[in-house]
Order: structure tokens, then C-alpha cells, then sequence
């Protein structure tokens, strides 16, 4: 298995501690695991078609900027998305299902590591847990789509340029 | 048109038709919200959503994607600046750990 799927069989354990783990650190880090692991799937298949060196493609993961693929995935959850080809190819609705769960876990894993005023339940985190499940399934059936490999750029260089 | 104050009108007439939403689902058992920016400093809408025991642990994504895609519509939050964020638990786990502002 690689990182991705590594992290999202991590945040499931997380998601549910022992009576005597400490709870809020364990949900904390669950969401957080999550969040990574859909974000290093989406990555990882961004950069597999980089057609480089294994090290070249290494240094192409650091180019992925969270805020800049935040903004894509809003726009592709509410439907302003223009990809980069003319026209745009239809959209699934896996497609919108898989951003709009990174953007719930983006920012769920923003307060988790940051707002410590915030207290999580585990049903809660069990059902981010299992949205990211299925964002993996989903992307699984639409990988080979055309909107998915503009997605995947998008992800990276952002808006497409007027 | 983007929606950029929030007036003590919009927002009664807001309130009162999350409140009107809320009532199409019995799973709802109360809503709380607040505007405010994310992280990445976007106008965003918070919303808490206390949801019954009576929907099983398996239950709480397909119940609360049908309770968020009922509010953004029927509130057209798309076309405002707002961006909505939904989190969802349910009452039991919310009188265990009793977060003030889901209560």
C-alpha cells in the first residue's frame, strides 16, 4: 500500500481510542491523518503523470500549495470550476463528492491542529473518517476521466489563466 | 450579487429560514451557525448540526449530505460570499463532551 492509503487505515484506528487513550489528542490526530491521506492520493496520481525521474516527481509533491487547492475544490464543489480544456468535459459527480470532502476535511484538520478550544465526538470523526473512505472509492471510478486529469492540474497550477 | 454586510434584517430573515430547513428533517435536533472567515481568511457559514441517536453511526454522512445540500439550496448560499461548512454529531456525543457552541 502506499502513503495514502497507509494514512487512511492510521486515521480509522485514531478515530476510535481505548477508554484510557486521551481522547481529544487521538480525534485530533485522526482528522488531521485523514485530511493527509486524501491529500498525498490526489498528489501522488497528480505527479504519476509527471513522465521524470522518481526524484523529479518527488520535488513536484512540494509544489502542491494547500490554499491553492482549497480554492480549486471550492470551485469545483459549486460548480464555477473551468478546468483547461474548451470546453471543460462534464464534471461527475464523484468528481464534486471527492472536493467536497477535501474541503471538509481541509478545514476540520485546520482546527484540530490549530484551535484547541475546539472538543471533537468520536461519531463525528468516525464520519469525516468514513467520507474520506469514500472519496477514495469514488476516485477509483473517475481517475481515467478527463475532468479528473484537468482537475489533477488544476490542483496544482490553480485558475486557469483568462 | 454577492451578499457583503450583514444586516440585522438579512440576518433575522437568514435565521429564520435555516430554522425553516431545519424543520424538513426530524433527524435535526438543533442548529447552530456562525459567519466568519476560514482559515484561509474566505467569508465562510459554520454550521453545527445535533443530529438524533436514532441515525446510526453509518448514517450520519448520507443524512447529513441530504441536510446540506437542502440548506445551501433553500438559503442559496452560493450566492452569497459566504462558503458554507457543515459538521455533524449526535446528541448523545454532544451531552458527553457538551461543546457550548453546539448547545
Amino acid at each position: 500500500m502506499g502513503i495514502a492509503e497507509d494514512l487512511l487505515t492510521l486515521a480509522g484506528r485514531l478515530a476510535t481510542p481505548a477508554a484510557t487513550d486521551p481522547e481529544q489528542a487521538w480525534l485530533r490526530r485522526s482528522i488531521s491523518t485523514a485530511y493527509y491521506a486524501l491529500f498525498h492520493l490526489l498528489v501522488g496520481e497528480a505527479v504519476q503523470c509527471w513522465n521524470g525521474s522518481p526524484a523529479s516527481r518527488v520535488g513536484l509533491e512540494r509544489a502542491f500549495e494547500h490554499k491553492r487547492m482549497m480554492e480549486v475544490n471550492r470551485a469545483v464543489s459549486n460548480g464555477t470550476w473551468k478546468g483547461w480544456g474548451t470546453p471543460l468535459p462534464p464534471v461527475p459527480g464523484e468528481l464534486r463528492s471527492v472536493a467536497q470532502t477535501f474541503i471538509d476535511l481541509q478545514d476540520a484538520r485546520h482546527q484540530a491542529d490549530y484551535d484547541n478550544a475546539r472538543i471533537w465526538a468520536s461519531d463525528q470523526c468516525l464520519e469525516l473518517f468514513a467520507d474520506v473512505r469514500t472519496a477514495f472509492e469514488n476516485w477509483q471510478k473517475i481517475r481515467t476521466d478527463p475532468a479528473a486529469n484537468e482537475y489533477l492540474l488544476s490542483l496544482l497550477m490553480g485558475k486557469r489563466r483568462e | 450579487m454577492p451578499i457583503t454586510k450583514l444586516s440585522p434584517a438579512y440576518l433575522k430573515e437568514f435565521d429564520e429560514k435555516v430554522q425553516q430547513a431545519a424543520k424538513k428533517f426530524p433527524e435535526i435536533v438543533r442548529v447552530r451557525y456562525n459567519f466568519d472567515e476560514d482559515w484561509t481568511g474566505e467569508p465562510a457559514i459554520y454550521f453545527r448540526i445535533v443530529l438524533s441517536d436514532a441515525v446510526g453511526l453509518d448514517e450520519i454522512g448520507e443524512v447529513g449530505r441530504r441536510i446540506r445540500n437542502s440548506i445551501t439550496d433553500d438559503l442559496q448560499i452560493y450566492e452569497t460570499e459566504y462558503f458554507p461548512f457543515f459538521y455533524f454529531r449526535r446528541k448523545s456525543s454532544q451531552d458527553r463532551v457538551k461543546e457550548p457552541s453546539w448547545e
